[in-house]
């Protein structure tokens, strides 16, 4: 027995997300998949939890186990063909102990008298030790560690021993990612043991080097094909990254001056701010907060300045801590001379020149039930409150130099438009007032390609003006078409620095730095 | 009994025996500012007077426990009472009243039900829509007076009288709490509504039919609305459209109160009937002092505060432990 996939694609209006993939995993092997963002592996994931739905094919077949079919038609099939999936953030019942969590998910035993809670107990007792877990089971789930949580879930997955005959399939889809380094191993062990018993393996993460200790194979997905799957005894960390990386865009090739420009705008709102290109406009000295230790760097008046690092590095909270939204613990943070205070709010943060792109867009990007125009000018409302005329020609303006779509109206919801143009609208938000230091953290996501052009033209337009700019982002493609330099955290320090060689900053390196 | 910490994790002995110690501390005081309130005929009195709010705060707790808000209970209850009073009045059989106003009680329960999970509204606004509609009808059957003829006469003495010093809707009141610890605590319904309750999402992952679950708790406070007007109505020997509603939020300041003691953080059935007979006690000691009706609604007040600041503290002190 084991797990086939033939041919399958899928497409969503008309653009193909998954090309004719074929994919082979023998019974009781890990197996990597591995791909950038948007290279499709999620969404073949979906097409075995039931779900995506692959195209009609004439050859498109999915084998798990001795069931064979051509689509999985909902979770509930992919269930009974015997496909177990853990997430990143598996859902667990908070308020419940770790024992009856897992009742919770099975099934009550019964006794005379109403639900058996003895049973209760000797039933997690059996599912930990199956899997090696060392949890109190009277725990409270909320109090859990991120990798004891991620454990019980596929302990709950898979269940007991004889449900184990059952599962043929066991997908993790990027759930070590919340996992710190150091606990991961331990993770990964008892995942280990699953195999053991026979069960084929999917493992989805981004940490190349897990993939390389635990994973018998390997498969790298890009653009929506199977580049290659390969034994992991014949391939190197280089090779895997170098397949990842997404062929060969174009940085921003836009006419430029065609709607205005970042200038004429600045002028329009007649900001007085100046900026002296090269001098230091930021310094970040020992910033400590949660995962971040220890982080110190710099950033100069029209630099470009990209920063990497893995998801548990401390490198989330590094947006936060500079637009103000959070207080740090230790360290200093210096905007043109002057420092931040302990307690900072994103208002104080903005007075001093400070202004954030964040990265979830609905939660904290933009107002979805306010208007266009109502995002547009918020941050500067009292510039514009009785200068109706002038607010027009703000909003006019913005519009026009950052092409933001649909035109002719901005007084719909901002809800209804598009990833991309909402991102643009944010960026115009934050861009028109002339901020000295701009943070962008994942600037690219959920944005398509034309209006990624959009905003790394006006990245560039606005960096040479001399704003300094900060970018977070997980493709390291973005980050070596517009960084000038590119930093590293790791274990909540900045651990690597690399600049522009000869107008080139190393796709691979900044890759690695993604991956390892 | 082992099946409690697996329900309930591990928490002080301060934290959930703490209350106990309050009460204790209350009945202390009030005893020394007055002779009558440490009397058996006092408790008595105060239990029984606190029967239909104990059977409120008993319906309640399912609403609270799943996450919602009833806003109509006393609705439910005012229209139960004169739905009751008036069908008395037309001379139905004494058996079948208490009957009806339950089911009447579940009915609207139901509805109320139907509108959160299918019309997705909001519980809190569709619950307030559910109670006015409701407030409408009672005046319309009451005809905006008090109804007071041929109440059965075993209805007003379930309600009033005692036996072994203790009311008979006390003793029932009792049997009732019993009846829905075990429902909490040992059925699949009653762990579905905690988990229902955490989190809609996650049960829904965990195969749990959420809907029918909010649905179904719905239809119990309604339930215990009935109930509860049963006792009303045999207590006062009358239904108005005024009578009833002011009991809402006494009820639900109990149920908040229930999760300062014996399971810190979760709402439970002990730590309800603790919370009760604090509040009970009291007021009743306040009044007794001789302190005018202003300080029975400020101790209310005061004890609602308190309650939903203790319980948002213990529930998030565990939360922040993580």
């Amino acid at each position: 027995m084991s797990v086939a996939v033939e041919k399958v694609s899928v497409s969503f209006s008309g653009t193909k997300v998954l090309k004719d993939v074929s994919l082979e995993i023998p019974d009781g092997k890990i197996w990597g998949i591995l791909g950038a963002n948007g290279s499709g592996k999620s969404t073949l994931i979906k097409v075995l939890t039931g779900i995506y739905h692959p195209d009609a094919g004439q050859e498109t077949r999915i084998k798990i186990g001795d069931s064979i079919c051509s689509d999985i038609t909902d979770s509930g099939k992919a269930y009974e063909m015997g496909v177990r999936a853990v997430h990143q953030e598996s859902p667990l019942i908070e308020d419940f102990t770790v024992a009856e969590c897992v009742s919770a998910f099975h099934g009550y035993p019964k006794g005379r008298a109403g639900i058996d809670w003895n049973a209760v107990e000797e039933y997690a007792h059996e599912i930990l030790s199956i899997y090696d877990i060392d949890v109190d089971i009277n725990c409270m789930v909320r109090d859990l560690s991120a990798a004891q949580r991620n454990m019980i879930a596929i302990a709950i997955a898979i269940g007991r021993e004889e449900d184990l005959k059952n599962v043929k399939l066991l997908i993790l889809d990027e759930s070590d990612a919340s996992i710190p380094e150091s606990e991961a191993e331990f993770f990964l062990d008892r995942v280990k043991k699953v195999a053991a018993r026979g069960i084929p393996i999917i493992m989805i993460t981004h940490r190349l080097k897990s993939v390389m200790k635990y994973c018998d194979a390997v498969t790298v997905l890009n653009d929506g094909k199977n580049i290659f799957s390969r034994n992991i005894s014949e391939v190197s960390e280089e090779m895997i990254i170098t397949h990842m990386l997404r062929q060969d865009e174009d940085g921003a090739e836009r006419k430029s001056d065609e709607g205005g420009n970042l200038q004429g705008l600045w002028k329009l709102l007649k900001i007085k701010e100046h900026y002296e290109p090269g001098k230091c406009i930021m310094d970040v000295k020992n910033l400590a907060c949660k995962n971040l230790k220890d982080c110190t760097f710099n950033l100069c008046s029209g630099e470009v300045l990209g920063i990497v690092g893995t998801a548990d590095s401390g490198i989330s909270e590094i947006p936060w801590l500079l637009a103000g939204a959070r207080s740090r613990t230790g360290g200093e943070i210096t905007v043109d001379g002057k420092k931040f205070p302990v307690r900072m709010t994103s208002g104080k943060a903005l007075k001093r020149g400070v202004a954030l792109l964040p990265s979830d867009r609905p939660k904290y990007g933009g107002i979805m039930e306010c208007s266009l125009r109502e995002n547009i000018l918020m941050p500067a409302e009292r510039r514009y409150w009785r200068h109706g005329k002038l607010a027009k020609q703000a909003v006019q303006m913005m519009q026009a130099v950052f092409d933001i779509q649909p035109a002719d109206s901005y007084e719909r919801k901002f809800g209804v438009m598009s990833g991309g143009n909402q991102q643009k609208a944010i960026m115009a938000k934050w861009m028109s007032l002339k901020p000295k230091v701009f943070v962008l953290d994942d600037p690219t996501y959920g944005v398509d390609p034309n209006s990624r052009k959009m905003l790394f033209e006006r990245i560039k337009e606005a960096a040479e003006e001399g704003m300094g700019i900060i970018v977070f982002s997980t493709e390291p493609e973005l980050l070596a078409d517009i960084c000038t330099r590119v930093i590293m955290i790791r274990e909540g320090r900045v651990s690597g620095e690399l600049r522009k060689k000869d107008g080139v900053l190393e796709r691979e390196t900044i890759a690695r730095w993604s991956y390892l | 009994m082992n099946g409690r910490k697996i329900r309930n994790g591990n928490s002080s002995f301060l934290e959930k025996y703490g209350m106990i110690g309050i009460l204790i501390l209350i009945v202390m005081f009030f005893s020394f500012t007055s002779k009558n309130f440490f009397s058996v005929r006092n408790f008595s009195n105060i239990l029984i007077s606190q029967a239909v709010m104990g059977c409120l705060a008993l319906g309640g707790m399912f609403i609270l426990i799943v996450n919602e808000f009833d806003l109509s209970l006393g609705y439910i209850l005012c229209f139960s009472m004169v739905l009751g009073a008036l069908l008395a009045e037309k001379g139905v059989p004494s058996l079948l009243i208490p009957v009806i106003m339950v089911v009447a009680g579940s009915a609207c329960g139901l509805l109320n039900g139907l509108i959160t999970t299918r019309l997705g509204i909001s519980s809190f606004i569709g619950t307030l829509s559910v109670g006015l509609m409701l407030s409408g009808i009672s005046q319309a059957l009451s005809g905006g007076g008090i109804l007071n003829t041929n109440i059965p006469a075993g209805m007003i003495t379930f309600a009033r009288g005692k036996i072994f010093q203790v009311g008979y809707c006390v003793w029932f009141l009792v049997l009732l709490c019993v009846i829905v610890w075990y429902i909490l605590n040992f059925t699949r319904f009653g762990r579905h509504l905690y988990a229902v309750g955490s989190s809609k999402r996650t049960a829904l992952f965990a195969g749990i039919k959420v809907q029918k679950v909010q649905i179904l708790a719905f239809m119990a406070s309604g339930f215990f609305c009935g109930i509860a007007a049963v006792l009303l109505l045999g207590q006062l020997g009358a239904a108005s459209s005024a009578y009833g509603t002011s009991l809402l939020l006494p009820a639900y300041s109990v149920v908040f109160l229930s999760k300062a003691a014996f399971i810190p953080g979760k709402i439970n059935v002990p730590g309800m009937i603790l919370g009760m007979l604090l509040c009970a006690l009291g007021e009743n000691g306040i009044e007794i002092s001789g302190v005018s009706t202003w300080g029975s609604y400020a101790f209310q007040g005061i004890i609602l505060i308190l309650s939903i600041w203790i319980s948002a503290v213990l529930t998030e002190r565990a939360a922040r432990a993580r």
